[in-house]
């Protein structure tokens, strides 16, 4: 996770504001200041200024704290509009 | 947006969110309201929503209904009224099948209380369904009034409307009043096509007695109408004619001044009687006098 932040940090990216996920099985997220919308086949949320879909099937919120929000299911893309 | 129903509840936000993501609740349009947090579920959801967060902590209460959900429940606290309404609904789709007037229209609206009175006896009467009524019938029976020379009957709403059109002129043409005697007379036939007959077969009628009545029955009453049809009287004449001879054709040329026309002589007397020059045959007729109204 630190050589993550580094390569993110020498990039010039924000590692605040990154979404990591692993097809198939789960989404991270930071900065989440809201959840819009949550159902098992679309997790809406906005991060920023940016509202961020994860979409799949399955989809639910196992934890969900000080802004870090955990999605796990069948993750089948991350859509930032 | 489906239509959704608004809950809010005493939480933080990842716990809520956390316990509706475990029982597979779909929610949408998360907020924040201080220290309740609200979202909108789909109806089927709610009863399991209140069962998640059946804790008093929640506070949990609703929002706001969904559109079908406040109008239900206006419905249950305004029932009387939804059932007179559905009543009304019920009461105007049915009324449309039952004929709640007639009415007569076109050129030949002069006719109508004939009209009405054979669409009423070819079944749609007042009050009547429509099917009960024999159109085919009723527009034949309308097309052989005088002067008529189109009719449809359609319906309209509860109106059952006739058109009639009549030959222009046939109104103006038409003899508007009761079919009088022309002469004295003994009732030998008698015909009414449209009014009441006023004589029976055999009575004796004078010049200006009424044969047929201007009227006809509609219901228990009588209305106005065109009086068409025709009588036949048995008329008696006596006549005398000069002849200059008693011959054959002298008694002819007596009886052809009697100018009969085209009605029929049923008994024949005749005598002479010798008269200054010639002779005078006296006549004493019975004939068969026709009159008619409004018949071509």
């Amino acid at each position: 996770m630190r050589l993550l932040e580094q390569i993110l940090k020498e990039a010039g990216a924000d590692a605040l504001k990154s979404v990591t996920f692993v097809p198939g099985e789960c989404c991270y997220l930071k900065s989440v200041k809201s959840v819009n919308v949550c159902t098992p086949s679309v997790i809406s949320v906005t991060a920023g200024k940016r509202e961020i879909k994860v979409e799949g099937e399955g989809l639910r919120v196992d934890r969900y704290f000080e802004g870090d929000l955990f999605v796990r299911g069948d993750v089948k893309g991350v859509r930032v509009g | 947006m489906a239509d959704l129903t608004y809950i809010s509840v005493v939480s933080p936000s990842e716990t809520a969110l956390k316990k509706l993501s475990g029982a597979d609740i779909a929610v949408y349009g998360c907020k924040k309201r201080g220290a309740e947090f609200i979202f909108g579920v789909k109806d089927k959801d709610i009863q399991k929503v209140f069962a998640i967060f059946k804790k008093p902590c929640y506070n949990i209460r609703t929002e706001k209904k969904s559109v079908r959900g406040r109008f239900l429940s206006a419905l249950a606290l305004r029932a009387g009224a939804a059932f007179g309404a559905l009543a009304f609904a019920v009461a105007a789709y049915a009324a449309g099948f039952f004929v709640l007037r007639i009415e007569v229209t076109g050129s030949g609206h002069y006719l109508a209380p004939l009209v009405k009175e054979i669409v009423e006896a070819e079944g749609a009467g007042i009050g009547k369904p429509f099917s009960a009524l024999n159109a085919p019938v009723a527009a034949g029976r309308i097309l052989s009034l005088p002067g008529v020379v189109f009719c449809d009957l359609k319906k309209q709403g509860s109106v059952l409307v006739v058109d009639v059109e009549a030959e222009s002129g046939a109104e103006s043409g038409a003899v508007m009043g009761p079919l009088k005697a022309d002469r004295s007379g003994v009732v030998s036939n008698i015909v009414a096509i449209c009014g009441v007959p006023a004589v029976a077969v055999g009575t004796a009628v004078k010049k200006g007695d009424i044969l047929i009545e201007a009227k006809c029955a509609v219901g228990e009453n009588f209305m106005p109408c065109l009086a068409v049809g025709y009588a036949e009287l048995e008329c008696s004449q006596k006549a005398e004619y000069f002849v200059e001879d008693d011959s054959e054709e002298s008694i002819k040329r007596a009886y052809a001044s009697l100018l009969l026309g085209d009605d029929g002589i049923i008994e024949a007397r005749h005598s002479l009687r010798e008269a200054e020059g010639g002779f005078s045959v006296v006549m004493e007729i019975k004939y068969l006098h026709r009159i008619s109204i409004n018949l071509t």
